[in-house]
This record gives C-alpha cells, structure tokens and sequence, in this order.
C-alpha cells in the first residue's frame, strides 16, 4: 500500500516570545541560505515544508524531507538566532521503530513513555506497539547545536551505517 | 489545560467513505488506517458463545478473523459512511463509528497520569448535515466514560482539510475517495452553496475492474471485492486520451500487458490481448459518458445513478470536469479565475501512476484534469494531486488542531472551535 518513505523528521521552533515573530524566523532562514517558496523552503537539493504555525505566532513546525543528520543541523543552526529553543521530533514505523528502539535499549511491546538521556540530551519517547509506531523528542539550544548533538543522535536513531551506504562511498571513492 | 498540552495531543480521525484514517500528530505525515467497518457478531449463535467472544461489533484488523459466510456478511458488515452521510436513525451505522473512535484512541492514548485526553480533530463530507455534527459530538463525549480519552473536540469537512493542509485558502477542492466525490470551492471558508457531490468515486472503477475480469476469464476473481480493488490499483492506467491509448495499446501488446501474480496466494492474472482496457479504469473515473462505455451497461454492468441522500443531489454520470465547471459557476463571478487557477486535487482515487515505457500514452490526474478543462475552454487552470492524497484530509486536521488556540470555543454559526466534551 504506502510506500516508506523514510523516517518523518519535524521541526518544531519555539519563537522568542516578544522580539521574534515568524518573519523573523523566516529572515534568519534566508540567511542560512533556505530559499523560501510559498509553504516549501530549499536549500539545493533539500527540501522543508513548513507544516504549521501557531495562531498566536509564538511556535512553527516544518517537515524535512530529508534524513540527513548535517542537513538537520544546518536548518537548526539558521532557525536558531530567532528561537529560544528548537525541538526535534522523528517519527518512526515498522523496521525503523524497531530498529531505534533496540539501539535505545528498549521494547517496542509496550504502550509507554521513556525517558532517556543520551548526550546530554533528554530524549522523551513514546511507543505505540499497535500502530509499530515510535515517537522521539527532544529540546535543543545553541549550546547542544555547539556541540552537534543532533547529528549523534541522529545517528544513534538510524542506523547511518548500512551497507548501502558504505557501497555508496566506495562507489564515491571509485569516482 | 494549556496549548502547549494540546500541541502534543491533537488527534486526527478522517472518516473516509471506505478507509477511516486516523491517529496523534506524533505520527508525523502518515496516520493509522482500518477500514471504515463494523460487523455485527451474531452474539444469540450457540459458536460465538462456545468460543466465548463477547463482543457485539467488531472493527479494526480484527474483523477479518470474525467473518462468517457470504450471506451473512451482506447482512452484518455495515459501512456506515458509505456515501458520507448517515442516516439520523441508522443505529447501527452510529454504532459502528462509536466502536471505531473508540478503537482509534485506545490504541493512542498514553498511561501515563497527567494524559487529560486528546483534542480530536474530526472530519467528514462537505455535505454531511448539522445532526451528524451533533450525533458526532455526543460520541466523543460517549469516549469520556470510563478515563477521559477527549478533552475537547471539533469537526470540519474533508475538502476545507485538504486546503488547509495545502495552505491555500482560495481553491477549489476535489475529494475522489471511494464512494463518492465532492467538489468544493473554497474562499477561507467552504462555499456550500456552491458544492457538488458525484455519485461515484473508486468503487465505480472496480465495477469496471470486476467486469474486465470477467472477460478475461477471471470471472471467480471477480465477486472479491478487495482483491478487484487491489488489481485495479495495480494495473489500471489514466489515458491522456483515450482513443489514441487504445491504438497505442494495440500496437504495442508488450509494453502494456499486465499480468500480476497475487501475494501470498496462486493466483496470477494476466490480461493477454485484453490488456488495453487497462486505460478504460482511469478514463472510467473521470468521464464515465464515452461512448465505449454503453457496451459495458448494455451487457448489465450497473451505471452510477442519480441519487438524492438527505437534501443532497448526488450526480451519477457528470464527468470529472463538466463537475468542477458545474460547482465554480455557482459561485461570483469575480472569484471564479481564482478557483479555476488553484484546483486541489485528493482522495485515493487520484493516486493514477504512470509505469515506465507509457509516459506518451499514460497520465497522471492533475494533467488529466487540466486538459478536459482546457478543452472545454476554461483558461489559466492550475491543477495540483495532493502530496499523499489518501492522507491530505488527517493531515489538515493536524495542521487544524495544532493551529486553533484551546480557548477559541466551537460556534455552531460559524462550524469551527473547540467543543469541550470533558
Ligand atoms: N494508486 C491508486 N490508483 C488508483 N486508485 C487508487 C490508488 N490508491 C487508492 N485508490 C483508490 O482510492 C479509493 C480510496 O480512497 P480514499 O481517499 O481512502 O477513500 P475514502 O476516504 O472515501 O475511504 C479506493 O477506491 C482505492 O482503490
């Protein structure tokens, strides 16, 4: 029926309340190179889609059509300057659940809310078994972003290193 | 209750005309989904009590397992939103989407103490009527009666979904799902006046799948409704022009013959010289009225009929575009060019793929659209297929939810807020 279409990655920019709006926001997105066009932001090949926004402004989500870890950290590292702080969001199904899910150290058997520390970040995660459905979230800042939080965990979720990808590079290299 | 709370809580259910679609914003794009059934266990049989099942109705994954004999069947599965309206006293049709919004929140609703319930998003045909809003609020409020599973609810109709998920709020909607089809504009808000509501969708595609069947010698594979589904979506092809499909069709057996083996069973199928009719599935679905179609109602295949369900007028034979001509006419004239230039187009039965090798001859149904438009000389039209278009109505009612501050209150004027069910 619906093909996968990898991990959903979201987004979610809390908006310094008073001296930031979504204009803002949006400016500080251009500046990062992100071009806007109508509800879609790119940068090259990438591509976000700006999912929500708030009715009182104070919050925007976008979706990112893409699972890679440095193109996360560059759309962050934009929307940073104009959010007090950004708040990631993965939502997996199936293999991919399972697959986080072990690396995480936990069973997906079980309707439950974790709570995980991983890199000094908190990590709140919700399974969801009927649905094979596993939900990741955590707040990062400037200091975490300093620190490439998001692409360690990034790659502890998904298991960057599969063998198509390590073919990938050979092939990179052959080139 | 704060926003922040509801943010992480908004929970979509698209009641579909044959697939309910549902679950939590944390799904991310893509939502849970059962068929849009209920069956009615015979609870008085002396089996279902040696077997100790308990239940009066069934839905979900489960039904399958409950399934009794063809006869049966007819008389206790009910779909209850099979044209999307139902009626005021259809008990049973009530029952079986109290028993599916249940079985959707169980399935999400955390454990954990501070879980106060859901803000649930619902949405349901732009022609349903005012009772089923209210029938649809007293279920939500049915859910609170053991733990509270809905802190605040609202309803909105498929098509204002669709754009809202869009962004677009200038368009003009079309939402194809299986039973049926409804053409709406939208200006900010839906112009009900203005709708048009067809009596088909893509269950008129697989009489013609089941009939195609039938000639090609697989007449027993024919009576399974969910295996001519499955064929349909699988080899049915949208001709850019019909006529012009079939010569290519003949002429290139190879390239267009379909034959597909079922999963999980013996069953192949294979089309031979019969394998341009593929291009008939799609053309059926947007213009039911060619010609070539008389001699498949000549030999018995049943037409889609004019209906009347409430105070709605469902077309039977109206093509795809005569429709949304029909629908953009009956509203002002200077809004028009606007509604042409932005035509949203969702629901399963515009997910026509092109395969490799027929891209001269097969169409996708934005382009589809566009050129019967043309055609009948309406300018600038700008048609788009929603990204994921069995998806784009759940996803409106996130975006919806997610949007709409917890202490804007429902107004019944005005169809839109939160009504508390808690
Ligand atoms: N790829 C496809 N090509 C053609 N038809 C499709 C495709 N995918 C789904 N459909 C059809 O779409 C219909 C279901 O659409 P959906 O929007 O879920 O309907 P509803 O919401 O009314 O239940 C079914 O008739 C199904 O066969």
């Amino acid at each position: 029926m619906l093909r996968d279409s990898g991990p959903c990655i979201r987004v979610v920019c809390k908006l310094r309340s008073g001296d930031s709006d979504v204009e803002a926001l949006f400016r500080a997105l251009e500046a990062g190179e992100w071009k806007l066009a109508g509800p879609k932001l790119s940068k090259g090949e990438f591509e976000a889609e700006i999912l929500s926004s708030s009715l009182e402004g104070d919050e925007v989500i976008f979706s990112l059509r893409s699972a890679n870890p440095e193109v996360l950290e560059d759309f962050s590292r934009a929307a940073i300057r104009e959010c007090w702080y950004i708040e990631v969001h993965y939502h997996l199904r199936a293999e991919a659940a399972e697959k986080a899910a072990e690396n995480l150290g936990i069973k997906l058997g079980e309707k439950r809310v974790f709570r995980i520390k991983e890199f000094g970040v908190q990590l709140k995660v919700e399974s969801f078994p009927a649905a094979r459905a596993l939900t990741i979230s955590y707040r990062v800042g400037w200091g975490e972003l300093n620190r490439n939080v998001m692409k360690k965990i990034h790659e502890k979720l998904i298991n960057t290193k599969s063998p198509k990808s390590l073919l990938d590079r050979i092939m990179g290299w052959m080139k | 209750m704060n926003e922040e709370y509801k943010r992480e809580h908004v929970f979509g259910l698209d009641y579909g005309t044959s697939d309910f679609k549902f679950g939590p914003i944390t799904l991310g794009e893509v939502p849970e989904v059962v068929e849009n059934r209920g069956y009615f266990v015979d609870s008085s049989s002396l089996m279902s009590r040696l077997m100790g099942v308990r239940k009066e109705i069934v839905v979900g994954r489960d039904v399958p397992m409950f399934l009794e004999s063809r006869e049966e069947l007819a008389k206790r599965m009910v779909y209850p939103m099979r044209n999307g309206i139902i009626p005021k006293d259809d008990e049973r049709a009530w029952k079986v989407i109290e028993e599916l919004t249940k079985y959707a929140l169980e399935i999400f609703a955390p454990e954990y103490d501070d879980f106060q319930g859901f803000y649930a998003v619902a949405s349901i045909s732009v022609v349903a009527p005012r009772y089923m809003y209210e029938r649809l609020f007293e279920v939500f409020k049915e859910m609170n009666r053991g733990r509270v599973l809905i802190r605040a609810a609202t309803i909105i109709p498929q098509p204002l979904a669709v754009a809202i998920a869009h962004k677009t709020p200038t368009c003009t909607v079309v939402e194809s799902g299986h039973g049926n089809t409804q053409v709406c504009p939208i200006s900010m808000y839906p112009v009900r006046d203005a709708v048009i509501a067809l009596n088909r969708g893509g269950d008129a595609a697989n009489i013609l799948t089941a009939e195609i069947l039938k000639d090609a010698g697989y007449g027993d594979l024919a009576k399974e409704e969910s295996l001519v589904r499955k064929i349909k979506e699988e080899i049915g092809l949208l001709p850019r022009n019909l006529s012009e499909a079939i010569q290519f069709a003949k002429s290139n057996p190879d390239k267009v013959r379909a034959s597909l083996k079922i999963p999980g069973t013996r069953v192949k199928i294979d089309l031979e010289d019969l394998s341009w009719t593929r291009f008939l599935i799609g053309e059926y679905v947007f213009n039911p009225g060619h010609e070539i179609f008389q001699s498949y109602f000549a030999r018995g295949m049943p037409r889609p009929g004019d209906v009347k369900i409430g105070d709605t007028y469902f077309y039977g034979m109206m093509d795809m575009a005569e429709a949304v001509i029909t629908s953009v006419e009956k509203c002002p004239i200077e809004l028009q060019p606007y509604l042409y230039s932005k035509i949203l187009l969702s629901g399963g039965n515009f997910g026509w793929r092109i395969p490799r090798g027929l891209e001269s001859v097969a169409t996708t149904a934005d382009l589809k659209s566009k050129e019967m438009l043309v055609e009948k000389g309406i300018e600038n039209v700008e048609v788009v297929v929603t990204g994921d278009p069995k998806f784009s109505v759940w996803k409106g009612c996130i975006v919806y939810g997610y949007a709409v501050p917890i202490d804007y209150e429902w107004r019944w004027e005005r169809m839109e807020g939160w009504m508390n069910v808690a």
